[in-house]
This record gives structure tokens, C-alpha cells and sequence, in this order.
């Protein structure tokens, strides 16, 4: 048994408490009992759901982070699974800090940086995301010469040589994955059309380091923020948007622990809300469907909103908007975050496909999100209604092709 | 049942024992990683935690049935585990063993809508009945728990609701009930005795034996189905409260026993101050602030009834009430905050207050116990000296809490006619620090005595050794205490299911 | 089995002896065929004695237990005993100890009757929850054995809190928080596990109950009997069902027109099925049930008929006395939606046997019913015949909550594993097989 050193920087130090004074309620397990409405889509946690001993819960991890700071517990296998199929998606630190005023979403950060200051992480699947970050700074293995192959024939102004007042972040996911870059150019089309005077910074653009972050490598992490804040404060925006909840939390949240940036964040659907609310963008054409909306973790429990996307959708003729049972800060995570896709891709399907089913259960013919993220994820599912971004509908809907 | 006799240490034992389990479940879901076990070591009781050696989760009565015959033949100890919920150390292996968690089995098998009753399985939360049964205009009787517990295991462990005055303890609930007995024999009692008696509300047939399975921890068997009642939903519900300033607990305890007496409430609740801010904010500070406006006493009545005409009638007979007993409204706009604030028409509304109280040091210790409703402000104020001694000076412990260590709650639960009354104190050690943890051991080792002393009784005899109810009352029950061990020896010889529960042994030998 | 000395006349002079009063000791012949079941053999039964505390019956189950002897205890129709015992009759405890008007706790003896305690509480402001079947006239058997309740719809079936019994070897027994010596509570579950149930429908195999407190209720501020007729059980029910659930009633009983006939009121012209509510509250709330029933029935699209003032009467009167169910009867639970399938079969086997008075109870809000079935002018056959009925019927889904003898087996068999705990438990407090022998567990 490792008798794992306790100083003063072992981040479970911080969350000690927590782990200790964990009352066992068990809410952690399922969404708000006030605001459940169907009992096949109760569940919150998706690795309780899915794997179901106490350890795989919040309620668990905390034990854990006991044992670890007990030295009673040692690393194995089972122990790098339970710590790294956490999405983080915030779902039981919704209801655990209203409730009892705990954070085991911080307790299970702790417990991966722990793995990674005691050289148990990164997992061998992350590895290859890490290299990946550090050679191409992105986690997709693609080169940086490829990072602006979106926006080819899209006369876009260069943020950095520019005279802009916003920069369009467009976050890793939409910049490489070729089927969501399609998410990248109607972000773009709808801020041209609304007249906003933005710029992108193209090949330049770093990664946020999100991903780092919830895996929970964070001496790598900061590096790369402390980089990204430099970048970003020198370009003199006024406003910094991205479509990418992911990116949008990071900034918006974690950035200010580094110093922060000096411009305001928002989310593509903050910014559309207002501008289709003064008038700057007009949702003119009908799209007659039935729509469900999923709301991504770092949108919604990270950053609190809610109520932008449906008010979106509540603009655009012809759309009928029918909640799925587990919805806002209820919402069940797509399973694709902090990692877990690239660790565990059979989990993170799995998670999807429960998803989806819910989805399914709604009658909706698309199921709607704003993160790219949760879009590849939820969208590698066969069954379901169709998965589709909010901003193409908005840019349909506003006339764009 | 054949009894395997081994020459194994113990770990060849567990290893021999987990393939057999994985045999039965799956490989998925069996196993004796720690990492895994640690996660069914405590509660939030000040129990010292143990783990199991092993933790196996079945999905039907059939390996629940396998599982105990297995643990029967090697002498291995089995501990159930529902939700895990447990207040009182219940769940905490006290010898190793098997911890059995009951999760997967978390079907609702049947809603009887004309018949008012529900089957269900342990790992059924009381949110999961309640959401289900809301739909056809039932519900079940929620705890003062929170509504992620198991509704079978809360009715079997005599749960007390707001709505006792009107339907009884959690035994009153229960139908019928099916039962793994030590031996791996399955025993149905009551409506499930025989497949086709329907839901019926009865006991028996015959000498009622399901009461044995009654708060005893698994003991005896564990239930791995059950058949509650549910009850109509109020088609109209309205809430007043009557406020008391000072520490008037004559005042209180009388107006509940009135209420209840009259039998013209739904639910009735009594919160301290701080315990309703808790449940009014969302933090500790919003608490303090709300706390200050509170009355010391707020007992909150529900009434209601078939139409809004009987509701007024119901609301009149109330009113005489407060006029007999000199109680006081509550303000309108506090009652108007309250309904703003809380869904205060779903049950558990309320009962999500059990972990906000938590948020002061992550666990609160109860002591909740049976006392005639007129002797219970003479009660409380005993107990109150004894946490103030316990807990006095806990300065150096104080964390951002809405209230200090050294005060305690009081929660008076009538029950029906007001006969007697389940009084809950409540005092609020801090687990996560050693003093805490010693200070509430203190206050368990002055309080359990004193309160069996004093005529109180404990009809939920949880915990263990060191902070148990059971241990300390039980072996005062005389014949009972004899009949309990000589049945326990008989149904279980090898002392394998949840050993070491209500002041019975934990070892083998002694059986 | 253990016999210690088989010599009766011992035993017999020993009990004389005890018993002191020559009242309480008795070998007359008639004497104790009169608790014997009606053509089972009377010859192992020696003597009956009155015992006057739990004193006596300790010595007494002594003496018993020396020579060999089985102890039994009157039962409703009669006792079967199958082995040389004598019989315990409980007239001289017949004491009503305490009427606890706030806490709302009756305290007796197990030898007070209906007759005697009714008096008693009318200068109290508090009543019973009186039995609607009973076949017993002894206050605390009939809460033992879980007889069903007039106001069963409304009040929960169980009437008994605590109790102390003696058990076979002598020990005192003491139930629920009574067992905690310093406890002044009265509540009926134990301190941990609900052992003390197992007495509850046991006829005394387990256990001499010596006293109980029984639950009291308050008398309401107002209260009115209103009675309808309707054509059919199927409407009644539906009314009553409908009733129950919106708890409209403290009694609630739906009656055959014999039934009506014979313990209620009798007249020309009676309809075929009555339904009996039982409104309690205030006077404006009494005023607005009996309003809301008459909304309910046009609801239900029925058309009841009032069954009048003197009928109204006459069934307040009623429901202020036990009513007894006659030795040629049987009653069991169900749901509503089985009660004509089993009250056929009952019809089919039973029509030719006499006249059949039906009534059906609302259990709890509706939940479950109980159906009781009278058996009156009967054929020389017709208790035999209600006999050979009852295990079919246990088979059909009726539930009979406390079976004894032949119909006990047949119920328990159905699970070996209930008979084997049943056994295991009378093993433990019984395991001479003194009380009751034969009468409900064989051992």
C-alpha cells in the first residue's frame, strides 16, 4: 500500500473537509426531486448510472478522497476508472451545494490532479491528447496549419491586424472536425450578418485549455491559459465570443484565477439573444419543426444560461420546442466531456445514446445544442432525432444558406 | 442448507466467495477492489467506518436469494444496502462480510390505481413512487428524509412523515412484503403471502411475522420486495402556520396535539427557526439573515380536502383550534415567501431540508424517540442542557454555520389522535473534526441513557456500539431482548445477516 | 414433549388449590363441553379455571407444564383440543384499569366484555372503534385477533397498542414501548423489530395476553347517520369505493337487505342493498358530507333512495353496539374488483344452506374491502358446508386474516417456509406445546 506523502500541495488538502462531511443524502444520484417529472429519466450522474457501485457516484468520490488522504487506498485500475469516467459535468454539484453547501465536483478536480502530481495520470489514452496539445496545441493530432482551413473562402477579418471589437474564438472542435466546422462558418455568417465588427485569429488561435483542465492536468493547463490570456488581452477586443461552451467556460470562469482577460465573454447564444432582442438580427424564415434542446454542462450548470437558447428558439417561426425530462440545470450530460471520450469512447456512447433515447421520447425531429462538443458526441448516436447546432438553425432562420 | 466448513484464510475465503458471487451476478458485479469497497463504509452517523470484504450488487430476488445461501455456507456476513441512506450506521459491515447493494433492483413492478397501492423493489427511491404515483392522483408518504432514500427500506424502518397524525408510521404502510431469510429461503408475508389475495390492507395471515422484519436492519432477511399503500392527493391544499416567540414548548406541543386530535390536518411540521431558514436559502448566510425575521417555533399545517368548500371547513376547524390553544398566526407574507420559495406542494418539499441541514457540519446527529406529546418540552429542555454540555465551548469548531454547535432542534411529531408524539432532537457535530467526532460520541453516550431513563423509547434502535441507540436500549427491553436473541439464534445460527445489529453480537462463536 | 408426572387428579387437586374460590374451578362436564366446538370430542378437556391475575396463570401454566398438560383458551366457536389440557377462562380479569381520556388508551383485562366497558366510557368523552364482526364479546380478544371495525373506512384496523402477556414458561411479556419499563408512551411497535405482532392473530398460541391498552377516540363534535338504498351490491360499492376514498364517512357499510333486515332496522319495502355512512366533524362540516354524498351518487349517475329518518335512526343506534358475527358465518378481504367473483362462489356453495346476510366494509380509504357473510336459519349442514368452503375460497384470493386449525395448515402450507417460521417461533416460546395446542400452529 503507497503511503502517499501528505504536504502542503496535495490538492485533496483543500477538499477535505468535503470528503469528510459528506451526509450521505444521496441526491447526488438523480436530478432535483422538485423538478422531476418522469422516472425512466431520473438519473444524473452518468457513471453511477451506467457503472452503479457507491464509488462511481459524488457521494463515493468523496470515500475516496478520504482513503487517499487516509493512505488507505491505493492507485489500480479501478481507481483511475472511477476518477477519469467523470464528465464533470456539475450535475451533482448543482444539487449538493444547494442542498448541503459541499462541492464534489472540486473534490473530484482534486482527485485527478493528485493522480497526476503522484505520475498515475495521464491515462495512456490521454496521452496521446496530451502530446497532441503540446506539439499542435489542440487535442486533435492536427497540425496548426489547419486550424483556420474552415474559414477558406470566407473573407474574414485577422483579429490581430484588424480593427475589431470582437474576436470570434472558434475553439478546437468546430476549427478541425470537418463536419462541425460547418458550426464555425454559421457562427461567422451570423455575426456578419447581424453587423457585428468581429475578427477570428485563424491559425493563431490556441486552444483554451479546457480539456487539460478536466482531465486534470493543471501545471500544463496554466501554462497554456497564462499563454492564451497573453494572446487574447493583446488584441484589444472589447468582447470575446465563441460558440464552443466548453472554450466559453473556460474563459469566462477559470481564466480569471490566471489574471483573466480584459475582454467580455460571451457565448454565441448570449450575443444572438441580444442581438435578435434589439433588433440586429431578424429570424425571418420559418423552419417548421418539432426541436428539443440539449443543454451542454458548460453552458448551462457552468455558466448559467438557460434561457438564451430557448428564447432563440422561441424566435424562429415555425419551431415548437418540447423539453426533454432532464432539462437545464437538470439536464443529463452528453458524455463526451473532461476526457472521457478519449479514455472511454464505449462509456461515453453509452452516455449519448441515453441521451438520445430521452431525446427520442420528446417525439422531436432535432435535437438542438449549442457546444460542438456535445454535438459530435450526441450525434455519433444512429438512433434519435437528427443533431443539429442552434446557430444553424439561426442562420437558416436569418436567411443565411 | 449444507455449511461448508473451510480451512481458508480469510482472503482465499473472499476470493473463493467473490468467484461464486461473480458466478451468480457477473463479473460486472461482483467484486473486493477497496476502492470500491470504501465507498460503503460510512454513513453520516459518527460510526466509525468499516468496509465490507466484498460488495455484490444482484438485480433479482432469485440472486439476492443465491447470494445469502452462499454467504450461509461459507459463514460470511451480509450486509444489505438500498440506498445507502442510513442514518444510523445500519449499513456499516461490523464484520466484514458481503455488502449486498440492492441498487439495481429499482422497479416500480405495479401501480394500483383502485386499489391505492404500489409493489416495489429496494433500490425504489421515494421520489421515483412519488413522481409515478402524482400522475394518477396518489402518493406515497414521504419521510423527513430526503427523496433520494429507498421507500421500502424507510417503511421498514418505521419512517415518521409529516402526515403521521394522519396515516401512521412506515409499518402501517406495508402490505405485504418478500423476504430472503438467512437460509437463502424465500418468506413472503401479508398481501404477497399467497400470488393472488391482491393489494389488501391486512396482516397475517395467521400470527403477523412480518413485523419481525420490521427496523431490524436485515437481521433476519433481507426484503427485496415490498407493497405499500399510497394515499389520494388532496385535490385542494392550502398552508397556515401558527408561530411561537419564545420557547414556549407547552404552547407548541399542545397545538400539535390538538391539530392532530382533531384529525382536520393533512401533515403538520414543526421547524425550529434556523431549520426553516435552512430550508428558505440557499446558503448559510441567506439562512442567518431569514432566521432573524423567523419565530423561534413555526409549526406548519397542512389541510385541504375534496373540494375547496371542504378546505374552508377544514381551515375553520383550524382556526378554533388556534383559538383554544391561544397559538398565533403566522404573517401572510411569510407564508407567501414560503410558497414562493419552496414547490410546497409536492411532498418532500420539506423533507430536502434533511440535507440542508447538513450544510452546517455535514451531518447532524439525531436521537428521535416515542414520548407522550405533553411530556415532550420537559424533554427537549434535558437534552438541550446535555448538548449545551457536550457542545459548550465548541467554539474553535465553529465553521460558517447558521447556528451554534451547542443549540438543537426540536421536532415534534404528532401522531395519530395525538396519542403520543415522535420527538426529534437534533444536535450537529462536525465529522469531518476528531473533537467533533468525540464531542458527538459524548452527547450519544449522555443522551441514549437518559432518554430511556426519562420514558422515552427508541423504535428505531439503529447504530452501534459507539453511538447506538439499540446497544444502549435494547438489552433494557428484558423478556423482548430475550425473545429478539433466541430468534435471532434460531433464524440465523450462523449469525451471518447484518451481525452485530441491536445490541447482539457481532461474532460468530456466541451464536 | 415433556412429561413430567401424568397424574390428572394431581394436577387438578393442585389447580383446586390454587384457585382458592371454589367459583373459579371447575370439573362439571357440561360446564366444559359448553367450550368445546360443537361435535368435537370433550373428553381431554379436565376442568376450566377462572384465574384471577397473571399470579395464577403463572402457577397454572406450572402445573400444566409439570404434568403434561395443555392450557387452552376459550375460542370464538368453540375449542378442539387435541391433547389432556384444561381450559382458561378470563371472567375473573375483568377489570377496566384505566380510560385515559387525553392520551386516548383504554386499559383492561382480557376478561372485559363490550357490555361491560360501553357503560363505563359514556361518562368519558371518548369511544371505541366497536367491531363489525366480532366473535368474540372480550374487548381484548377481539383487538388481538384484528376483528374488523365498524369504522374500519376511516380509523386503521389495528385497535390494540400494547400489551403484557405470559408466555409459556412464566415470563412476563411486555410489547411495544411497554418493554422499556421506564416508558410512559403506549406505543404499539417494539424497540426494534416488531416481534410482539406475532401475538396478534395468534390465539393465544404464543402467549396469555393478562392486558392491553386499546386505542380510544375522541367523541366528534357532531355526527349523523345517513342511509341509502340501491338496487344492487355492484352501485353500492361503487358509492361506497367512491366515498371512502374521499373519506366521506367514518363507517361506511354496505348491506344486503337481510342484513339490513336483521341488525339494523327492519321494514316493508326494503331495497335490496343499503350503504350507511357514518358523517362526523364539525356541524358544518357534517352538514356538508351529507350534502356531497348526494353529489357524489348523481356523479356515479346513481339513483339512491333514502332509507328515512326511522331507519337513520335505528342504524345510529346500531353503530353504538359491537355487532357480533353468528357462529355460521365468515368474512375475508379482498379488492372491490374481486368482491362479486368471491361473493359468487360464496352464493353458489352457501344459497341452499340458509339465508345469507352479506355485508361489505371499506378498508383504509377504500384501499381493500372486508366481506362478511352471516349464515342465518341454517341447514343442520351449513356449518359444515361454510367449512368445506373456506379453503377454496383461500385458494380463490380470500384473504382470511386469522385461520385456525384445518384452514390455518391449508393457508400456511400454501408456503412451507411461512409454516416453518411459524413453527420455529412456537418452537422458541412454546416449545412444550402447552397454549393452544393443535388450535393454530401444529407444532
Amino acid at each position: 500500500m503507497a503511503n502517499l506523502t501528505r504536504n502542503r500541495f496535495d490538492p485533496l488538502l483543500q477538499v477535505q473537509k468535503d470528503a469528510y462531511r459528506c451526509g450521505k443524502c444521496m441526491q447526488c444520484k438523480w436530478i432535483d426531486h422538485d423538478l422531476m417529472s418522469d422516472t425512466e429519466f431520473m438519473a444524473m450522474c452518468p457513471s453511477g448510472a451506467r457503472f452503479r457501485y457507491e464509488a462511481y457516484y459524488a457521494s463515493g468520490r468523496q470515500e475516496i478522497a478520504r482513503g487517499m488522504l487516509e493512505g488507505t487506498l491505493d492507485y489500480n485500475e479501478r481507481l483511475l476508472h472511477i476518477l477519469f469516467t467523470c464528465t464533470e459535468c456539475g450535475g451533482c454539484q448543482v444539487i449538493c451545494s444547494n442542498l448541503g453547501d459541499k462541492n464534489p465536483l472540486k473534490t473530484i478536480v482534486a482527485l485527478r490532479e493528485r493522480a497526476f502530481r503522484d505520475r498515475k495520470a495521464p491515462l495512456p489514452e490521454h496521452e496521446t491528447l496530451i502530446k497532441s496539445m503540446e506539439n499542435y496545441e489542440n487535442p486533435w493530432q492536427q497540425p496548426r496549419s489547419r486550424r483556420d482551413a474552415w474559414m477558406k473562402r470566407m473573407n474574414l477579418k485577422d483579429a490581430r491586424k484588424e480593427d475589431v471589437d470582437t474576436l470570434f474564438f472558434v475553439g478546437c472542435t468546430a476549427a478541425y472536425d470537418t463536419k462541425l466546422q460547418e458550426n464555425a462558418r454559421a457562427t461567422a455568417d451570423i455575426l456578419t450578418m447581424a453587423g457585428v465588427n468581429f475578427g477570428v485569429l485563424g491559425k493563431d488561435e490556441l486552444c483554451c485549455g479546457s480539456t487539460l483542465l478536466r482531465m486534470g492536468d493543471v501545471d500544463r493547463y496554466k501554462k497554456m491559459a497564462v499563454k492564451n490570456i497573453e494572446s487574447l488581452n493583446s488584441l484589444g477586443v472589447e468582447r470575446v465570443v465563441t460558440a464552443c461552451s466548453g472554450c466559453s467556460s473556460v474563459l469566462r470562469h477559470e481564466y480569471p484565477e490566471l489574471g483573466g482577460l480584459n475582454a467580455k465573454v460571451k457565448h454565441a447564444t448570449e450575443l444572438v439573444q441580444e442581438l435578435v432582442k434589439k433588433g440586429q438580427l431578424e429570424l425571418k424564415k420559418p423552419i417548421k419543426k418539432t426541436v428539443t434542446y440539449h443543454d451542454p454542462c458548460h453552458l448551462g450548470r457552468y455558466a448559467g444560461v438557460y434561457e438564451e437558447p430557448r428564447k432563440i428558439l422561441g424566435a424562429i417561426p415555425g419551431i415548437e420546442l418540447v423539453e426533454m425530462p432532464r432539462n437545464r440545470e437538470n439536464a443529463f450530460c452528453c458524455g463526451a466531456g473532461a476526457g472521457v471520450k478519449t479514455a472511454y469512447p464505449e462509456f461515453a456512447q453509452w452516455v449519448a445514446r441515453e441521451r438520445m433515447r430521452e431525446a427520442a421520447s420528446t417525439g422531436a425531429e432535432l435535437l438542438v445544442t449549442a457546444c460542438p462538443f456535445c454535438e459530435q458526441n450526441l450525434g455519433s448516436v444512429k438512433q434519435g432525432p437528427e443533431v443539429v447546432d442552434i446557430l444553424d438553425l439561426v442562420r437558416e432562420s436569418a436567411g443565411g444558406v | 442448507m449444507a455449511v461448508r466448513e473451510v480451512d481458508l484464510t480469510a482472503n482465499e475465503l473472499y476470493q473463493e466467495v467473490l468467484g461464486k458471487l461473480k458466478e451468480i451476478v457477473g463479473e460486472e458485479w461482483a467484486t473486493d477492489d477497496p476502492v470500491i469497497l470504501i465507498g460503503y463504509s460510512r454513513d453520516q452517523s459518527l460510526e466509525t467506518a468499516h468496509n465490507p470484504n466484498v460488495v455484490v450488487l444482484p438485480e433479482s430476488t432469485k440472486q439476492v436469494s443465491q447470494i445469502v445461501a452462499l454467504a450461509s455456507e461459507y459463514g460470511v456476513a451480509v450486509v444489505p444496502w438500498s440506498t445507502g441512506g442510513n442514518t444510523g450506521g445500519g449499513c456499516i459491515p461490523q464484520r466484514g462480510g458481503i455488502t449486498c447493494d440492492m441498487r439495481r433492483m429499482d422497479r416500480i413492478l405495479d401501480l394500483d390505481v383502485e386499489n391505492m397501492s404500489v409493489r416495489i423493489q429496494p433500490g425504489v427511491t421515494f421520489g421515483k413512487v412519488y413522481v409515478e404515483a402524482e400522475k394518477v392522483g396518489l402518493r406515497n408518504v414521504c419521510p423527513s428524509a430526503p427523496a433520494s432514500v429507498s421507500m421500502l427500506a424507510n417503511y421498514m424502518d418505521k419512517g415518521v412523515f409529516q402526515v403521521s397524525n394522519k396515516y401512521g408510521v412506515g409499518t402501517d404502510s406495508i402490505l405485504g412484503m418478500e423476504i430472503v431469510l438467512a437460509d437463502g429461503e424465500i418468506l413472503r408475508t401479508g398481501c404477497l403471502q399467497q400470488k393472488n389475495y391482491g393489494s389488501i390492507c391486512v396482516e397475517g395471515p395467521g400470527p403477523d411475522i412480518s413485523g419481525i422484519f420490521h427496523a431490524s436492519m436485515g437481521i433476519f432477511g433481507i426484503c427485496t420486495e415490498m407493497v405499500a399503500q399510497l394515499y389520494p392527493i388532496p385535490e385542494w391544499e392550502e398552508v397556515t402556520a401558527a408561530q411561537f416567540d419564545e420557547d414556549d414548548l407547552e404552547a407548541v406541543s399542545e397545538f400539535l396535539r390538538q391539530v392532530a386530535r382533531e384529525d382536520c390536518s393533512l401533515e403538520t411540521i414543526l421547524f425550529q427557526d434556523a431549520y426553516m431558514a435552512m430550508g428558505l436559502s440557499d446558503d448559510n448566510d441567506g439562512a442567518d439573515f431569514i432566521r432573524q425575521m423567523m419565530p423561534r417555533q413555526n409549526a406548519l399545517v397542512f389541510y385541504g380536502g375534496e373540494t375547496e368548500e371542504e378546505m374552508e371547513l377544514r381551515r375553520e376547524q383550524l382556526d378554533a383550534v388556534f383559538d383554544v390553544t391561544g397559538a398565533e398566526h403566522f404573517p401572510d407574507a411569510v407564508i407567501n415567501l414560503f410558497k414562493q420559495t419552496v414547490n410546497w406542494k409536492r411532498v418532500f418539499k420539506m423533507i430536502q431540508l434533511t440535507p440542508r441541514v447538513e450544510r452546517t457540519t455535514g451531518c447532524f446527529e439525531l436521537f428521535w424517540f416515542n414520548i407522550p406529546i405533553d411530556q415532550a418540552p420537559d424533554m427537549a429542555r434535558q437534552f438541550m442542557k446535555l448538548a449545551r454540555k457536550n457542545f459548550a465551548d465548541s467554539g474553535a469548531y465553529r465553521e460558517d454555520m447558521t447556528f451554534a454547535y451547542e443549540e438543537t432542534t426540536f421536532y415534534l411529531q404528532p401522531l395519530e389522535f395525538g396519542r403520543t408524539g415522535m420527538l426529534e432532537m437534533d444536535a450537529y457535530p462536525n465529522q469531518g473534526e476528531p473533537e467533533g467526532v468525540k464531542r458527538g460520541l459524548a452527547m450519544a453516550r449522555d443522551a441514549i441513557p437518559f432518554i430511556c431513563e426519562a420514558g422515552g423509547q427508541f423504535d428505531r434502535p439503529y447504530g452501534g456500539e459507539e453511538s447506538g441507540f439499540g446497544w444502549v436500549q435494547t438489552p433494557m427491553l428484558g423478556t423482548y431482548y430475550d425473545l429478539l436473541k433466541s430468534l435471532k439464534r434460531e433464524m440465523d445460527p450462523r449469525n451471518i445477516m447484518n451481525p452485530g445489529r441491536l445490541g447482539l453480537t457481532a461474532d460468530t462463536s456466541e451464536c | 414433549m415433556v412429561t413430567c408426572g401424568t397424574d390428572q387428579r394431581l394436577a387438578l387437586a393442585r389447580l383446586r388449590e390454587t384457585m382458592i374460590d371454589p367459583a373459579r374451578f371447575s370439573t362439571d362436564h357440561e360446564l366444559i363441553s359448553s367450550y368445546v366446538e360443537t361435535g368435537h370430542p370433550d373428553d381431554d378437556l379436565l376442568a376450566v379455571v377462572f384465574p384471577r391475575s397473571q399470579t395464577d396463570i403463572r402457577q397454572i401454566l406450572e402445573v400444566a407444564r409439570i404434568n403434561g398438560l395443555a392450557v387452552y383458551t376459550r375460542a370464538p366457536w368453540g375449542v378442539k383440543p387435541d391433547r389432556k389440557g384444561i381450559l382458561m377462562d378470563f371472567d375473573f380479569m375483568s377489570d377496566v384499569m384505566s380510560i385515559d381520556e387525553k392520551n386516548l388508551f383504554l386499559e383492561l383485562e382480557p376478561g372485559v366484555t363490550w357490555e361491560q366497558v360501553l357503560p363505563e366510557l359514556s361518562a368519558h368523552r371518548v369511544r371505541l372503534a366497536l367491531p363489525a364482526a366480532a366473535r368474540s364479546r372480550y374487548v381484548l380478544e377481539c383487538a388481538m385477533q384484528r376483528e374488523i371495525t365498524l369504522p374500519a373506512c376511516r380509523f386503521a384496523n389495528n385497535q390494540l397498542s400494547t400489551f403484557h402477556a405470559v408466555l409459556a414458561d412464566g415470563t412476563e411479556y411486555r410489547s411495544g414501548s411497554e418493554a422499556l419499563t421506564s416508558s410512559v408512551a403506549h406505543w404499539r411497535e417494539d424497540g426494534g423489530p416488531n416481534i410482539s405482532r406475532v401475538f396478534k392473530g395468534s390465539h393465544n398460541t404464543f402467549g396469555i395476553p393478562t392486558r392491553a391498552f386499546i386505542y380510544l377516540y375522541p367523541l366528534p363534535e357532531a355526527r349523523k347517520v345517513v342511509a341509502v338504498g340501491l338496487s344492487s351490491r355492484k352501485q353500492c360499492c361503487k358509492l361506497a369505493a367512491r366515498a371512502a376514498r374521499v373519506e366521506l364517512g367514518t363507517e361506511v357499510l354496505v348491506l344486503s337487505r337481510d342484513k339490513a333486515k336483521d341488525d339494523v332496522w327492519s321494514a316493508k319495502g326494503m331495497p335490496a342493498w343499503t350503504v350507511i355512512f357514518g358523517l362526523e366533524g364539525t356541524p358544518k362540516l357534517v352538514k356538508y358530507q351529507a350534502r356531497r354524498l348526494k353529489e357524489l351518487a348523481e356523479e356515479l349517475k346513481l339513483t339512491p333512495k333514502p332509507m328515512g329518518k326511522e331507519f337513520e335512526a335505528a342504524a345510529a343506534s346500531a353503530l353504538e353496539k359491537p355487532w357480533y358475527a353468528p357462529e355460521v358465518s365468515l368474512g375475508f378481504y379482498t379488492n372491490w374488483s374481486r368482491v362479486d367473483e368471491l361473493s359468487a362462489k360464496v352464493e353458489a356453495a352457501l344459497k341452499p344452506k340458509g339465508k345469507l346476510a352479506q355485508m361489505v366494509i371499506p378498508v383504509k380509504r377504500g384501499a381493500s374491502v372486508y366481506v362478511q357473510y352471516d349464515v342465518r336459519d341454517g341447514t343442520p349442514d351449513a356449518a359444515a358446508s361454510v367449512k368445506k368452503l373456506l379453503p377454496a375460497l383461500a385458494d380463490a384470493g380470500a384473504f382470511f386474516p386469522d385461520p385456525t386449525g384445518s384452514l390455518a395448515m391449508h393457508i400456511f402450507n400454501k408456503q412451507p417456509v411461512y409454516l416453518r417460521t411459524l413453527r420455529q417461533i412456537k418452537q422458541l416460546l412454546d416449545p412444550e406445546d402447552i397454549l393452544n395446542s393443535g388450535q393454530v400452529v401444529e407444532v
